[in-house]
């Protein structure tokens, strides 16, 4: 795009890296001064990536999600922003050393990716595209957290069942939080994903005349939404809750990353704009 | 002029003779005013709490200080000087002031890294302002003092980690559970251990709480302290259904409760979490519990092992926090000689 575009999206990239190393050094040190200055950091680069990301996409004349690196963006920003809203009342910082590395890699990715906006084909034309691509991606940002969260809570079981308390114990929340907060976010990202995908659907019968085609894109959301309902019986009905749950997120969120890049870069279909 | 500390704690003095020159809270105004009546004393401090007792001092002449100081204590308890004169240490200058930032940030306490010492020293100097007895010098030591213990409280981990079992048992449930608002504690056996952690967990939020015992009498008189539920030693297993966290401390020669015991009540809970704490001698619970999901149980080693890791833990940490003393040690060196040469050119 414009050279102030790449200044401005190194910046931000620079930021989330100066925060996901603060994360980490605060994650072993415990040092609150450091997690306070990471957060900071983080918090700067969110501001930064907002303000690059709605002038794109006020310069486009619409939501900007139509090539990879636009996705990429705002996946990334959608995660900040729910880790932000999550952490606010919180601020344990513990979440930030797990949720980090993945930002700096998908910035990191975004950032090699070629981000000439090109004209966006007729058929995406529509205010479908914004609806539909906020709650796809929002519900990947809560399966994002969900993974972490099933990270962090096999680990801290792991330490618990082993009777040694070692590096994790006083770093990680209790298991009842992690496990709580992880079932919370794979609920609001299950509700996001399903809408997401009904409103795909409206607009497909819209723009390609049938609400359900089979695209390689469409079946892998289906197989993603089918993962996280398994999680939810599980949690509900069954009583999974804990390290069966975590390793259902986790699955869930492999699948989700299947979904956004391995279909995009392995499949051609209907969704495939995103190359 | 020079900083003088003389005194006595844990590590020198055995508790009859701690008990002897401690100074109680109620006679503190007295003793300092004795001790400011002593001639070539300026300023003075009293630090007394059940581990020690120092008086911290401003005082004109070296050796003359130290001596009043002494002689000020034999008087004060009426205590023949060689009864205690032993077990004294004393500091001046720069070891003074690095003392009293060590005292302050918790390296010298019997359990280091704990919280109270932080206490008293502000209370000491607090005390010391209010009977006149601290002066600028003893002032601006004791405010840098309260300043480094809490950088050294931010900047390490010395005070984190349960180090005694009971403790740890409470760490041990708040790493399980969010909370422990709400949660429900059955007690089988009425042994003193169980009893004690019970107490503390109680402190901790905990409400329900549950004793089960063989003489059903013994169950009711401790259901009773804890306002608690006595119920029969066969209502375990249909008691495990409504309990967060069991504690079981019986002389019973076999299993209190094995596996299949546990998988029942798990099934019946949906899974949610139990934290079971086995004290008893021989063990009451099966250790192959713990490898059910969602089942954590710690026996007394377990607990010990968890303890010692924290002591070990603190003491790492300790040696982060001499090296902050250091620094800070170095700076207050630096103001006390500027507050020296600013009185000495005043009395010039």
């Amino acid at each position: 795009m414009m050279p102030a575009y790449d200044i401005l999206f190194k910046s931000t990239f620079g930021l989330y890296l100066l925060a996901s190393a603060g994360f980490f050094l605060f994650f072993i040190t415990q040092n609150q001064r450091i997690g306070a200055a990471a957060a900071i950091s983080g918090f700067c680069g969110f501001l930064l990536h907002t303000f690059i990301f709605v002038y794109r996409s006020i310069a486009l004349g619409y939501l900007a999600v139509s090539n990879l690196h636009e996705s990429l963006s705002f996946f990334v920003w959608l995660v900040m922003l729910v880790y932000f809203i999550a952490e606010s009342r919180r601020r344990s910082w513990a979440h930030a050393a797990f949720i980090m590395p993945l930002v700096v890699l998908m910035m990191g990715y975004a950032l090699v990716l070629d981000n000439m906006g090109r004209p966006l084909p007729v058929a995406l034309k529509s205010p479908w595209l914004a609806i539909h691509a906020t709650l796809c991606f929002l519900s990947y940002a809560c399966f994002l957290m969900a993974f972490c969260l099933g990270i962090m809570y096999l680990w801290q079981e792991r330490e618990l069942k082993s009777r040694k308390v070692d590096m994790f114990f006083f770093r990680l929340p209790s298991l009842g939080l992690m496990d709580r907060l992880g079932s919370r976010a794979v609920s609001f990202g299950f509700v996001c994903l399903s809408l997401g995908i009904i409103s795909g659907s409206v607009w497909a019968q819209q723009a390609w005349g049938s609400f359900w085609s089979w695209d390689p894109k469409e079946t892998w959301s289906l197989v993603t939404w089918l993962i996280y309902i398994l999680y939810l019986h599980g949690r509900f009905i069954s009583g999974w809750q804990g390290r069966k749950s975590a390793y259902v997120a986790i699955l869930g969120f492999l699948t989700v990353l299947f979904t956004y890049f391995g279909v995009s870069l392995l499949f051609s279909g209907l969704h495939s704009y995103f190359k | 002029m020079n900083i003088q500390i003389i005194g006595l704690n844990h590590k020198t003095a055995p508790i009859e003779v701690r008990e002897r020159i401690s100074i109680r809270p109620e006679t503190i105004p007295g003793a300092l005013s004795a001790l400011k009546s002593c001639g070539c004393i300026q300023e003075a401090l009293i630090l007394s709490t059940c581990n020690r007792t120092e008086i911290y001092a401003v005082a004109e002449n070296n050796p003359q200080g130290l001596i009043s100081i002494r002689s000020f204590i034999s008087d004060f308890h009426k205590i023949a000087l060689n009864a205690f004169e032993g077990h004294l240490y004393s500091f001046s200058g720069k070891d003074a002031i690095r003392h009293l930032f060590r005292v302050a940030s918790s390296l010298d306490s019997m359990i280091v890294g704990e919280t109270q010492i932080f206490g008293q020293v502000k209370d000491a100097y607090f005390a010391a302002r209010q009977y006149n007895a601290a002066g600028r010098c003893l002032s601006c030591l004791f405010e840098e003092a309260i300043r480094v213990g809490k950088k050294v409280r931010t900047d390490t981990q010395i005070g984190k980690g349960a180090v005694s079992t009971t403790t740890a048992a409470i760490e041990l449930s708040r790493k399980i559970f969010e909370t422990l608002e709400n949660k429900k504690v059955l007690i089988i056996g009425a042994g003193k251990i169980g009893e004690l952690t019970v107490k503390n967990l109680n402190s901790r939020g905990v409400k329900t709480v549950m004793v089960a015992n063989r003489t059903f009498a013994r169950a009711e008189e401790l259901a009773r302290i804890f306002c608690g539920e006595a119920i029969k030693f066969e209502g375990i297993s249909a008691a495990l259904k409504n309990t967060d966290i069991v504690i079981s401390s019986t002389s019973a020669p076999h299993f209190v409760l094995n596996k299949e015991d546990i998988i029942a009540a798990m099934r019946s809970r949906k899974s949610e979490p139990l934290f079971i704490i086995d004290l008893g001698l021989p063990r009451n619970i099966d250790p192959q519990v713990n490898g059910i999901d969602n089942v954590y149980l710690y026996n007394i080693d377990d607990l010990a092992q968890v303890a010692d890791a924290n002591i070990k833990d603190r003491r790492k940490e300790a040696a982060k926090a001499e090296a902050i003393i250091d620094l800070c040690v170095e700076s207050a060196v630096k103001r006390l000689n500027e507050i020296n040469e600013q009185k000495e050119s005043i009395l010039k």
